[in-house]
C-alpha cells in the first residue's frame, strides 16, 4: 500500500479549465492549457543523484530551468527540490518510468505536481509587458531570462514561472494552484486582451 | 466656430485645428479644437468666468492653465471637482460651474463677500457650538452650503487597472533638464523611463520664450523630443503624473485609468517650478493670470487671450511675457516691475523698442473688475514704498488680462516625501533642497536653476550622478553655475479692504494668515491646520510661500526657520478606482465544479472555494436540505468534499512528528486505519481536526479543515524547522479531490465501480483505509462517519476528479443517489452532534468544552499545546458546548444568537452563543449546538436563548447525539 503511480491513466486526466466561459484571447499573446500534460516533480536530499542515475539532467542551481531531449524541462526549485514536465505531452512513457523508478529509493519524495498545479504555456513578445500587469517581478524579455525561474505571485495566487526557448522561439511556462485555473486563465486573457 | 480668438500655426501644439468638437457649458453649446481643455476653448469664446470660488463664491477664471489651481474646477454630468484646464473636451461633454446658488453669471451666494468680517479665519472652530444644542440649527446650512459640486450615486465603476514598469532610472518631468537627463543617461545604457504630466513633450519648452527673438525654445524642443522618442532605451509616458514617492523610488505613476508602480533604480526629479502670485486685492479676478499661464494659451492653444493686457512681473521672464504678447497682436501698454530695475538691460530696451512702457518699483494695488464682475477691466498701480508698502495713490490702467510673475517656487512635493529639506535664503529669495536620500536626485527650476543652458547642464549632471551609482560608464558634464534671481522677495502688497489672496481655494487673505499668528499660532503647521491655508485642491502650489513669508515676517523669524507646511502623497488627486485598480479576488473551483452548475447547485462561498449549499432554487432551500437529507438517511447521496484540506507527511519519523502535532496517540496506529486527528495550538485551544490515514509505516494521510489547512501545513512547516525530524511534508489540498459517498446504499454504489477492493464489513470496516482503482483511476478510500451513516469517502487526484464524480453518479443511478450540498452535510453532522472546528468552536474552546477529552492523549509525553491544555482543562471551567433542543413550532434560534443566564432578567451575564442551529425533520424539532453556562449544561435542563427582535426562547439540553446514539447506522454490515 502506499504507491501508485499518479501518472496513470494520463487518458482520463481533464483540466479543469472551461473555455466554454472563458472569452478567447483576441491577442498577440497566445497562452495555451498544458495541465494534462505529463509531468512529475521529486523532493528530498536523494533527489538530485536520483535525477542523475536516471539521466535526467539538472540545472546547477535552484530557481533554474533547462530544456532537453524534445520538449523535456527540468526546474530546479530549490536544491532538493526538482519538477520535470513534458511541454508537447510527447513524453509520458519516460515520465511515467521515472516515477515508477522513484519507488522506495531513499531520501526521495515524489511531488503531486501534476494534479496540483495548473500550466500554460505562454508565447508573444508583450508577455513580459502583460505580466507586469499582473505580478510584482520584472518578467520583461531584458531581465528575465532563459532558463530564469521565479517563484512569485501572478495575479493574488502563488506561482512558479519559467522561460525557456524551442526552435529560437522564448515561451513561459506558468504554474500555479489548480483549483484557481479558471481565475487565472480569466486573469490573464484580460491582462492580454490590450496586445492586438 | 471654435472661437474668436484663434492664432495662426505653429502656434497650438496641443490643438488639432481641422478638428472641432462640441460641448455644452451651463446649458450652452461651444465649439472648442481637439485638444483643447475646457478651460481653453471657453477662454477661446472669450468665457473666462468658469466657476465661484468656495468660501465667499467670488467668480473665478483660470490662474495658471496647467491644472495648478481650485479656480477651474468644474462638475461633469458624472464627475464633480473636474479642472476645466486639465480636461480635454470631447464630443457632447456636459460641462457646468460649481458652488453657486442660482446661475453661474448671477449667484445668490455672491453676497457673502460683504460678510466676510464676521468670517474671519477659524471662525468656525470659535461658533456654532454654544448656546448647547445651537449645533443642531446650524448644520443643515452649514452642510447646504459646505463641500464642492455633485456626487452621481448612479455612477456605473469603469475598467481600472495597474501595471509595473522596471527601469534603471525614472525621470519626473520631459522639460529641458528632464530630456537632457534622460537621453544622458539612455546614452549610456541605461533603461530609462520618462514621466510628463502634459500631452507632448517639452515641459517649459512647449510655452516659455527664452530669449529675445523667441526662436530657442521651439527648435531646442523640436531636436530634444526627436532624439528622445527615437532612442530605443527611453519609454515616454506622456499625460502621466507621479503622484508620490515611496522608499526605493517607489512611485505610482497614473496615466488615464492605470496606476503605473514604478520600480526605478534611480529617480531624477526634473519637475519644474510653480509660478507665483502677487498678493493684491482682487488678485482673483478672472484674467488676473500668472505670465505663464498667458503664454500657455498662445503656444500650446494659440488662443489670443487679451486686447490690452498689463504685466506685473518681479523678475526678467514678465519682459519675455510681454514680447510674445505683443507678437501675438495684445497691446502690452505698460510692464509694472516690483523691483528698481531690470537684470538684462537688452530685454528692457527691447520692450521699449516695441513702445512698451516699463514702470520700476510699481506694483499693481488692486485689480478692477467689470461691472458684471466677470472679467478684469483695469488695474490700479502704485508705487512702492516699501516692503509691502505703497504710496497711497496711483494711477488706473485699462487692461482684460494682467500677467502675474513674482517668481517660482520648486515643484518640491516628491522630493519632500522622500526627505528632502527645502530651505530659502531670505536675502536671494532662492530655494535649495538638500538632505536627499540616495538614488534620488533633482535637476532643472526644481534645483533652483533658470538658464537654459544651465538647465540642460542640471539634468546631465543629474544622470552622471545615477550613471555612476548604477555602475555604468559616465562622462562628468562641464560644471555650470545659474546665478540667476527669478524671485521678488516680497510680493505681498495687504489692502485696506482685504480681498488680497493669498490662498484661493480656501479664499484666504494676508489678513487671515497674520490673524492666525496673532491668535497663538506661531507654527506654519498649526497655521495651515487653523487657517485651512494650503489644505484645498492645489495643496499650497501658490499659498506655501506667502504664507511662510506672512509668519515669517509676524514671528519676526526666517522663511526657512518658519518652513513650509508638509507635501503628503497624492500629488494631485486621485480616484479610490485607481488605488484598487483591477479587482483581483482569487477563487477555487473543485472539478466537480461544472457538474454542480449544471445541477442547479446554489453555489456559495467556502473561504476561497466555491461550494454548492445544496442543490436547488434559494426560495426553496428548506425543503430542500430536508430532502436531501432525508436521501442520505433513507438511501444514499454523494457530496463534493474536495476542499478538505490534504496533508501528506512521509519519511522515517512521520509517525513521530504526526504524534507530536495531535492531540492523540499515533505512533500505534495501524497502517490501513484511520484516526480522528485534533490540532491544539499553544494555548490549548482546538484550531483544526481531520482524519489521519496510514498509508504506510513512514506515510500518513492526513485530511484538514477548508478553511484551517493551509496554517495546518505552516504550523507543521514550521515546528519541523524546530524538531528537524526527517519527513517530508507536503500540502496536497489541491492535488487530491474527494467525494463522499454515504447512506446505507454506499456499499453497493462503490461495490458496482471499484472491483479491485473488497468492500465488506469483515474487510473494510469503520475507520479502515484502502487503495484501489475505479477504471483506471488511482484513488484512496476512507470508511468515516462522516454524516452519521455508513459512507465511504473517495480521494482522488484532481484531474481525475470530474470522470470520478461522472462514474459514481452513473453508479449510483440505479439507487436515485444524488448530490447533496454542504448546508445539508452541516444539518446531518449536526444531527449526529459532530462539531465543525471555527463553527462550533471559537478562539478560547479547549477540548474539554467541546467534550472532545476521548481525543486527547494525556499519557504522551508530548503534543503541541499539551502544557495549555492541561492548565486550562486544570482550571474551573465556565461554559460547554451543548446540544439544544427546541420545538419545530418554536422560533428557532440563528448562528450567533446569544445564551442568557437567566431569562427574566434585562441585565444578566452572557453565557454563550448558539454555534450550529437547523430544523431536523429526522428529529422533528430544531436542534442545535450553544455554548452555555457551566451550570446551565444538564441534560434536561433549559436554558435561555435571546433571537431576532428581542424574543427569549428557551431551548432544552439534550445528549448528542441527536441521532442514532449507538451509532449502529455508521457500522451498518
Amino acid at each position: 500500500m502506499g504507491f501508485y503511480n499518479l501518472s496513470s491513466a494520463p487518458e482520463l486526466r481533464k483540466s479543469m479549465l472551461n473555455l466554454d466561459t472563458t472569452a478567447s484571447i483576441h491577442s498577440s499573446i497566445s497562452m495555451k492549457d498544458c495541465s494534462v500534460f505529463s509531468r512529475v516533480g521529486f523532493r528530498g536530499i536523494g533527489a538530485e543523484a536520483f535525477l542523475n542515475a536516471n539521466k535526467v539532467p539538472v540545472p546547477a542551481k535552484p530557481n533554474q530551468s533547462l530544456s532537453f531531449q524534445e520538449g523535456l524541462v527540468v526546474l530546479r526549485l530549490s536544491k532538493s527540490e526538482f519538477w520535470l514536465m513534458s511541454t508537447n505531452n510527447q513524453n509520458h512513457e519516460f515520465i511515467a518510468a521515472l516515477e515508477a523508478a522513484a519507488q522506495g529509493v531513499e531520501n526521495l519524495y515524489r511531488l503531486y505536481c501534476q494534479h496540483s498545479h495548473a500550466c500554460f504555456l505562454i508565447e508573444g513578445q508583450d508577455t513580459g509587458t502583460m505580466f507586469a500587469k499582473v505580478c510584482g517581478v520584472d518578467l520583461s524579455a531584458q531581465t528575465f531570462n532563459v532558463g530564469d525561474v521565479v517563484q512569485t505571485s501572478v495575479a493574488r495566487i502563488s506561482a512558479i514561472v519559467t522561460k525557456q526557448t524551442q526552435d529560437d522561439s522564448d515561451y513561459i511556462l506558468l504554474f500555479a494552484d489548480i483549483a484557481s485555473v479558471q481565475y487565472l486563465w480569466e486573469a490573464l486573457t484580460d491582462a492580454s486582451a490590450e496586445f492586438a | 466656430m471654435s472661437g474668436q480668438n484663434r492664432l495662426p500655426a505653429p502656434l497650438g501644439l496641443y490643438i488639432t485645428r481641422d478638428k472641432s468638437v462640441n460641448f455644452t457649458f451651463e446649458g450652452k453649446t461651444y465649439q472648442g479644437l481637439e485638444g483643447d481643455t475646457i478651460a481653453s476653448a471657453l477662454i477661446a469664446n472669450n468665457q473666462w468666468l468658469m466657476s465661484r470660488s468656495f468660501k465667499y463664491h467670488r467668480p473665478r477664471g483660470p490662474l495658471t492653465m496647467a491644472g495648478q489651481d481650485a479656480n477651474t474646477l468644474v462638475q461633469l454630468s458624472n464627475e464633480p471637482n473636474v479642472l476645466a484646464d486639465r480636461q480635454v473636451i470631447s464630443s457632447n461633454l456636459s460641462v457646468t460651474g460649481q458652488n453657486y446658488n442660482g446661475t453661474l453669471e448671477k449667484d445668490k451666494d455672491d453676497k457673502l463677500g460683504y460678510a466676510g468680517r464676521f468670517m474671519p479665519v477659524g471662525f468656525y472652530y470659535r461658533a456654532f457650538y454654544k448656546p448647547a444644542g445651537v449645533w443642531d440649527k446650524w448644520e443643515p446650512f452649514i452642510r447646504k452650503k459646505a463641500g464642492l459640486g455633485f456626487a452621481d450615486l448612479t455612477f456605473k465603476p469603469v475598467y481600472h487597472d495597474k501595471a509595473y514598469l522596471f527601469h534603471d532610472v525614472a525621470v519626473i518631468g520631459a522639460g529641458p533638464a528632464g530630456m537632457a537627463a534622460a537621453l544622458k543617461a539612455a546614452n549610456a545604457g541605461a533603461s530609462v523611463l520618462l514621466v510628463d504630466e502634459n500631452p507632448i513633450l517639452g515641459g517649459a519648452l512647449t510655452y516659455h520664450r527664452f530669449d529675445i527673438e523667441g526662436t530657442r525654445a521651439t527648435a531646442l524642443r523640436a531636436q530634444l523630443t526627436a532624439d528622445v522618442l527615437k532612442h530605443d532605451k527611453i519609454k515616454v509616458l506622456t499625460s502621466a503624473t507621479c503622484n508620490g514617492w515611496f522608499t526605493d523610488n517607489y512611485l505610482p505613476v497614473i496615466q488615464g485609468n492605470r496606476m503605473f508602480k514604478v520600480r526605478a533604480k534611480q529617480c531624477i526629479v526634473a519637475s519644474g517650478a510653480f509660478e507665483q502670485h502677487v498678493v493684491f486685492r482682487n488678485n482673483d479676478v478672472p484674467g488676473v493670470v500668472m505670465s505663464s499661464a498667458a503664454m500657455r494659451l498662445m503656444s500650446q492653444y494659440a488662443i489670443k487671450p487679451a486686447n490690452k493686457a498689463v504685466v506685473l512681473t518681479g523678475n526678467d521672464d514678465g519682459y519675455l511675457c510681454a514680447l510674445e504678447l505683443y507678437k501675438n497682436g495684445v497691446e502690452v501698454p505698460v510692464i509694472i516691475d516690483m523691483r528698481p530695475q531690470v537684470d538684462d538691460s537688452a530685454l528692457h530696451d527691447a520692450v521699449v523698442d516695441l513702445g512698451i512702457n516699463v514702470l520700476f518699483n510699481s506694483t499693481v494695488f488692486e485689480a478692477l473688475p467689470s461691472s458684471d464682475k466677470k472679467r478684469l477691466s483695469a488695474v490700479k498701480i502704485h508705487s512702492i514704498t516699501g516692503k509691502g508698502q505703497v504710496a497711497a495713490s496711483g494711477v488706473t490702467i485699462p487692461c482684460d488680462l494682467l500677467c502675474m510673475s513674482a517668481g517660482y517656487m520648486p515643484v518640491y512635493q516628491l522630493l519632500c516625501q522622500a526627505g528632502a529639506k527645502l530651505s530659502y535664503n531670505d536675502d536671494s529669495a532662492r530655494f535649495a533642497l538638500t538632505n536627499l536620500p540616495n538614488n534620488l536626485h533633482v535637476a532643472g527650476s526644481a534645483n533652483g536653476v533658470h538658464e537654459l543652458d544651465a538647465v540642460i547642464n542640471d539634468g546631465e549632471q543629474a544622470a552622471h550622478t545615477s550613471l555612476l551609482s548604477l555602475g555604468l560608464d559616465s562622462e562628468a558634464p562641464a560644471q555650470m553655475t545659474c546665478q540667476r534671481q527669478t524671485n521678488f522677495p516680497w510680493p505681498i502688497f495687504k489692502h485696506p479692504k482685504g480681498k488680497d489672496f493669498v490662498d484661493f481655494d480656501e479664499d484666504l487673505q494676508a489678513k487671515d494668515i497674520i490673524n492666525a499668528t496673532r491668535l497663538g499660532y506661531r507654527d506654519v503647521q498649526l497655521v495651515k491646520r487653523f487657517s485651512t491655508v494650503g489644505m484645498g485642491p492645489s495643496q499650497g502650489r501658490h499659498s506655501a510661500l506667502p504664507t511662510a513669508r506672512l509668519v515669517a515676517d509676524a514671528t519676526h523669524r526666517t522663511v526657512t526657520e518658519t518652513g513650509v507646511t508638509t507635501a503628503r502623497p497624492p500629488f494631485v488627486p486621485e480616484k479610490l478606482a485607481h488605488i484598487a485598480g483591477r479587482i483581483f479576488s482569487p477563487h477555487r473551483y473543485t472539478p466537480m465544479h461544472q457538474r454542480h452548475l449544471e445541477l442547479g447547485a446554489h453555489m456559495i462561498p467556502a473561504g476561497v472555494w466555491r461550494r454548492p449549499a445544496y442543490y436547488g432554487k434559494p426560495a426553496d432551500r428548506n425543503s430542500i436540505i430536508q430532502q436531501e437529507a432525508n436521501m442520505v438517511r433513507t438511501a444514499v447521496g454523494m457530496i463534493d468534499v474536495s476542499t478538505l484540506g490534504g496533508l501528506e507527511v512521509r519519511g522515517p519519523d512521520a509517525a513521530e512528528f504526526v504524534n507530536r502535532i495531535y492531540t492523540f496517540g499515533f505512533l500505534k496506529q495501524p497502517v490501513g486505519k484511520t484516526r480522528y486527528a485534533v490540532l491544539t495550538n499553544e494555548q490549548g485551544v482546538v484550531v483544526d481536526d481531520g482524519v489521519s490515514c496510514r498509508i504506510a509505516e513512514d506515510h500518513f494521510y492526513i485530511t484538514a479543515t477548508t478553511g484551517g489547512v493551509d496554517a495546518v501545513y505552516r504550523e507543521m512547516t514550521k515546528w519541523n524547522a524546530q524538531w528537524r525530524l526527517s519527513v517530508d511534508i507536503a500540502n496536497v489540498t489541491a492535488a487530491f479531490s474527494a467525494v463522499n459517498v454515504a447512506g446505507p446504499l454506499a456499499r453497493k454504489v462503490l461495490t458496482k465501480v471499484c472491483s479491485d477492493v473488497d468492500f465488506s464489513n469483515e474487510s473494510f470496516p469503520y475507520l479502515a483505509y484502502r487503495e484501489g482503482t475505479i477504471q483506471g483511476i488511482p484513488v484512496r478510500l476512507l470508511r468515516v462517519g462522516f454524516v452519521g451513516e455508513l459512507g465511504y469517502e473517495i480521494h482522488m487526484p484532481t484531474l481525475f476528479g470530474e470522470a470520478l464524480w461522472d462514474l459514481l453518479m452513473e453508479a449510483g443511478a440505479e439507487f436515485n443517489m444524488k448530490p447533496f450540498g454542504v448546508e445539508t452535510q452541516r444539518l446531518l453532522r449536526l444531527e449526529k452532534g459532530h462539531i465543525i472546528v471555527s463553527q462550533d468552536t471559537d478562539g478560547m474552546s479547549h477540548p474539554g468544552e467541546l467534550s472532545l477529552g476521548w481525543a486527547v492523549n494525556r499519557k504522551k509525553p508530548f503534543f503541541l499545546g499539551s502544557r495549555s491544555v492541561d492548565i486550562v482543562m486544570a482550571r474551573k471551567q465556565t461554559r460547554k458546548l451543548v446540544g439544544f433542543k427546541l420545538s419545530a413550532q418554536s422560533t428557532r434560534p440563528k448562528e450567533g444568537h446569544i445564551v442568557l443566564a437567566a431569562a427574566n432578567q434585562a441585565d444578566c451575564a452572557i453565557t454563550g452563543n448558539v454555534t450550529s442551529s437547523e430544523y431536523s425533520s429526522t428529529v422533528g424539532a430544531n436542534i442545535g449546538m450553544a455554548f452555555v453556562g457551566i451550570d446551565q449544561q444538564e441534560v434536561g435542563s433549559t436554558f435561555p436563548i435571546r433571537v431576532d427582535n428581542g424574543e427569549i426562547v428557551m431551548a432544552e439540553v439534550v445528549k448528542l447525539p441527536f441521532y442514532d446514539a449507538g451509532n449502529a447506522r455508521q457500522e451498518i454490515i
